[in-house]
């Protein structure tokens, strides 16, 4: 059936859409927030059209009744959002009517629901099939398109800022949950994001493709469910696609367990692929595979994010980024029971703590010998935070063949008031410094309380650019994942 | 010793068997804490915070004349008592044997809480040190018992004793025991902070010159204000006697949950765990023994685990807590199938992985349920399966009694999404959910919530409404899961092995 011609892989209609039509506009539902997200991210209104054969004015926008009626020779992302019985129909009309560029079909209770939906998505896909058809759909059974340079948003509580992160993922709402959490919680920054559904028409290696050529783009992160029964080539493209990539593509899998597998059935109705043929895929390509939570993929997300740009700040090209070649890590706190945990974690995990030993201890002991607490690592310097010692026993051992420092720490109430605060802010600045002039990583730890003193320190760390993650696991964890990138580039490169 | 004996003339009770009881350490009629100066000054307004009676607090400094507005004494002539409960003793670790000798030969001592750092964990010397005290306290004419040498001390709300003055001041069922001071510290804190949790008893013990675990287990076992038993362990220390063999037999006797952190689990662990208490490690194939023959649960090796763990018990005993054992007993959850309410297919999915992934199993509807549930309401988005997916119509009436037909016999946890979005309207959000909690309670299963951390003012506000109105509430599901697998794994044991008791 399908007369494999080449569609479009410009999807600049889908992002950066110069005229916008919402498609059975109406004041309940998702109309509300497609405007609303627009309006914020200051998409221009009179380029924005509402369609609905019955109502004049919605929103304070004037209403057309068909989309002929449209002063536009073309629009470039038509969002539809109409129950599923008129879908075909009306999407004939549309066709018929004007020249569309990109479709959203938001519709839901298609092929992940019975039957019935399944025929509507087969009556797309031969409709599209048409040689005269240029236009490219996403979903059904999607949030949407996020794009803050395109000034497109569903939501209106999408960050406006831009930034490097480009996302794919076939659930509208871990797609809204990564946006808005990443934004709280770590203050991530999106260059694009689509939540692609059902996938009937436009595919996850088309949009992989378009992000790896997109120079907004520096990383990828993708949940993936299934393929489309309508595509079997998928995962063949797809396999093509991520053996190509130059960009880091953190990939989370949905449906990894068998029971997981049931739930894809009822959620976009894709087909899901048998674990064997995944590890293959990890195995072959650059990209890094998350684990199933929403908390792992933001982790993840952000120690990429973090040293990405920490480096082209620097003016160095993305490609020449050098990635950490080894796990040996320092950890410095104060606390000998937070030492030991420290020390049983991260090493469970796969890192190495080296001990200081013979001259190396020696040289730390010259600088300050204390009496409480201890050198071997776990540096565990209670008392001396705030001194000059602390800095130097620090920077001494950073010196020694290490590639990641984690500090802990913490802070009391009104703690900018404590005479001890000033230094120990100016040590940690200052570690920050070294390590990031020898390549190295710093990775503060911070516990997740609720407390003002604690979200006003953490946001004082993230403002002066720390990395700040709430549990050792998580960040060793990120950490590893960025070592693993490295190392699968490096590999690669050699073949 | 016969050196020492001679040198002093001791100034105590001739009970050479050493009393069982904690009380007057966790609850002193007095304290004394030598030597007074401002760098420890939270022991000062640990005490202070939680109300003790300033009168019955002496402070000594042979050079200050007051410390945190207090007036100091001289030296221990000049206080008008005789027996001392809890003295808290802080001098150079060059001081601590000369400075007890003194005491001794003046004043009747209950219990001393070393502080000073820089003993058995450091050097040679400090070693040199402990054996000393030890060897003080083993005269059979001193009835003192200490923790420490390198601890912070005790905790007890309702003996108005503290040495930090953020702890909460009021009482709870839980009691700690730990080798790290700020381990205990924390815990303390961030429970409090992030669950509400409170304490009935805490002791960060150091080196255990003196005092072992095994003591501390024993009494809280028998005490009545607890019911949990949190223990942070490092290993043992070497002047337990038996230790090993006294915790196990405890473990054995045990109709308390004891909840345990082992620091040192790695080789590499065991390495830091020298320097920080120098206690000894153990062996992993024993206390794989021990978890196979007591009902002891092991936590993993982080401050999240252990306060997920406390809290989940925590709320069980809340509800329980007043029946006797056996029906208690009863009361543990009997199996880990799990329904899932969401409204969000993708979140569903990983909520799927990851519980599948946990050993929890999703049973799917069958038959009657599936029909009920499509009479009641044929959802067009979402799914009637497991996870049950509801878009929209979770403020709809239709929601509880989906819920409900979907609650069948055979699952025993209910976790349902939720989140801090609808901002300040959540009253009537919490009303719908507490229907759903009633129902669940009253068939003796368990509800757990999933609110999503967020550095939000909403999300501070909506979880402390939730945690108000009785709900369980963790910020992440494989926090949650693990959580509740563990006191799964606690009721099965203690199943099993009650018939010895």
């Amino acid at each position: 059936m399908s007369k494999n011609k080449k569609k479009d892989k410009n999807l600049d209609p889908f992002f950066k859409p110069k005229t916008v039509a919402i498609y059975g506009a109406s004041e309940r539902g998702s109309t509300k927030h497609f405007v609303g997200g627009m309006e914020i991210q200051g998409f221009d209104k009179s380029k924005l059209y509402l369609i609905n054969p019955s109502k004049e004015e919605l929103f304070g926008l004037k209403v057309y009744k068909s989309l002929k009626e449209v002063p536009e020779e073309e629009i470039d992302h038509l969002i539809l959002s109409i129950r599923r019985d008129i879908l075909v129909q009306s999407l004939k009309e549309i066709f018929s009517q004007k020249k569309v560029n990109s479709i959203q079909i938001f519709t839901a209770g298609t092929g992940e629901y019975d039957d019935d939906g399944i025929q509507i998505e087969k009556d797309i896909k031969d409709m599209l099939d048409d040689d005269k058809i240029e236009t490219r759909i996403i979903g059904p059974n999607c949030m949407g398109i996020y794009s803050p340079t395109g000034h497109l948003a569903y939501l209106k509580s999408f960050p406006q800022e831009s930034g490097n992160i480009s996302l794919i993922f076939q659930s509208g709402d871990l797609h809204t949950r990564l946006i808005k959490f990443g934004n709280l919680r770590y203050d991530l920054k999106f260059s694009k994001g689509v939540s692609i559904g059902n996938t009937v028409d436009l595919q996850i290696s088309e949009v992989l493709e378009y992000f790896n050529n997109d120079e907004e783009t520096d990383i990828i992160a993708v949940y993936f469910e299934g393929f489309s029964t309508l595509h079997p080539n998928e995962g063949k493209k797809l396999l093509k696609t991520l053996k190509t990539i130059k960009k880091p593509v953190l990939f989370m899998r949905g449906g990894e367990t068998k029971r997981g597998q049931t739930a894809v059935l009822t959620h976009t109705g894709t087909i899901g692929t048998k674990q064997k043929i995944w590890d293959a895929v990890f195995k072959q390509t650059s990209i890094i595979k998350v684990p199933s939570s929403l908390d792992s993929i933001l982790d993840y997300i952000y120690i990429f994010y973090t040293y990405i740009n920490r480096y082209k700040k620097l003016g160095i090209n993305i490609n020449e980024i050098p990635y950490p070649n080894a796990k040996n890590t320092l950890v410095v706190l104060w606390s000998g029971g937070f030492g030991i945990l420290a020390t049983d974690t991260l090493t469970k995990l796969g890192l190495n703590l080296p001990t200081f030993k013979g001259k190396s201890l020696e040289k730390l002991r010259k600088i300050y010998p204390i009496k409480i607490g201890s050198l071997c690592n776990p540096l565990d310097m209670p008392w001396i935070e705030s001194s000059k010692e602390y800095l130097e026993i620090s920077k001494t051992a950073i010196a020694e063949n290490i590639d990641l420092v984690i500090i802990e720490t913490d802070v009391a109430k009104n703690f900018k008031q404590t005479k001890h605060f000033p230094g120990y802010y100016s040590n940690l600045k200052k570690i920050k410094e070294y390590v990031e002039s020898l390549n190295k990583i710093l990775i503060l730890i911070l516990y997740q309380y609720p407390s003002p003193h604690r979200k006003e320190y953490y946001e004082m760390l993230i403002e002066e650019g720390f990395m700040v993650y709430p549990t050792l696991p998580q960040a060793a964890n990120a950490y590893l994942a960025l070592y693993e990138y490295g190392q699968k580039r490096k590999s690669l490169k050699n073949q | 010793m016969s050196r020492i004996k001679k040198e002093f003339k001791m100034k105590a009770s001739k009970n050479n068997n050493k009393n069982k009881s904690l009380d007057l350490l966790f609850k002193p009629r007095n304290v004394v804490i030598f030597e007074a100066k401002q760098k420890v000054a939270y022991f000062i307004e640990g005490l202070k915070s939680q109300g003790f009676s300033l009168e019955n607090l002496y402070l000594i400094s042979p050079s200050k004349e007051e410390v945190s507005g207090l007036k100091c004494y001289n030296s221990f002539d000049d206080i008008p008592i005789d027996t001392i409960d809890l003295l808290i003793l802080s001098v150079r670790r060059e001081l601590v044997v000369q400075s007890l000798k003194e005491i001794f030969a003046k004043k009747n001592v209950k219990f001393i809480h070393f502080f000073t750092a820089g003993m058995g964990e450091s050097d040679e010397e400090g070693l040199t040190i402990e054996n000393q005290i030890r060897e003080v306290l083993e005269n059979p004419e001193i009835s003192t018992r200490a923790i420490g040498p390198n601890c912070f001390g005790i905790y007890c709300p309702s003996g108005k004793n503290a040495y930090m003055p953020f702890f909460p001041t009021n009482s709870g069922n839980i009691a700690l025991i730990s080798h790290s001071g700020d381990m205990h510290s924390r815990t303390v804190g961030y429970g409090a902070l992030i669950y509400n949790l409170r304490f009935s008893k805490g002791a960060s013990i150091g080196n255990c010159v003196s005092l072992q675990v095994s003591d501390f287990l024993e009494y809280f076992n028998q005490d009545d204000e607890t019911d949990i038993i949190f223990i942070y362990f490092e290993g043992f220390s070497r002047y337990g006697k038996k230790e090993g063999r006294k915790i196990l037999n405890l473990l054995k006797e045990m109709r308390k949950p004891v909840l345990i952190l082992r620091g040192g689990k790695t080789k590499r662990g065991q390495s830091a765990v020298l320097t920080h208490t120098g206690s000894l490690g153990t062996d992993e194939k024993i206390w794989q023994a021990v978890y196979k023959q007591t009902s002891l649960i092991e936590v993993g090796s982080s401050i999240e685990e252990i306060i997920d763990h406390l809290y989940i018990f925590n709320e069980f005993y809340k509800k329980h807590r007043n029946l006797s054992l056996e029906e208690q007993i009863n009361k543990f959850p009997e199996g880990k199938n799990a329904l899932v309410i969401i409204w969000s297919g993708g979140i569903g999915i990983v909520d799927t992985d990851v519980l599948t992934e946990l050993g929890f199993n999703l049973p799917l509807f069958e038959g009657n349920v599936k029909e009920k549930l499509m009479k009641i309401y044929p959802v067009k988005v979402g799914s009637l399966s497991n996870p049950l997916d509801l878009p929209w119509v979770s403020r709809s009436e239709k929601y509880l009694e989906l819920c409900k037909a979907a609650i069948s016999e055979d699952i025993q946890l209910i976790i349902m999404h939720t989140d801090a979005r609808f901002g300040r309207s959540y009253k009537k959000r919490i009303e719908n959910l507490t229907k759903i909690k009633e129902y669940i309670e009253s068939l003796n299963k368990m509800l757990i919530l999933i609110l999503p951390e967020t550095p939000e003012k909403n999300r501070i506000r909506y979880n402390r409404a939730l945690v108000e109105n009785g709900f369980i509430v963790f910020p992440e599901l494989r926090r949650a899961g693990k959580a509740y697998l563990a006191l799964y794994n606690y009721g099965k044991k203690i199943r099993r092995i009650k018939n010895k008791f």
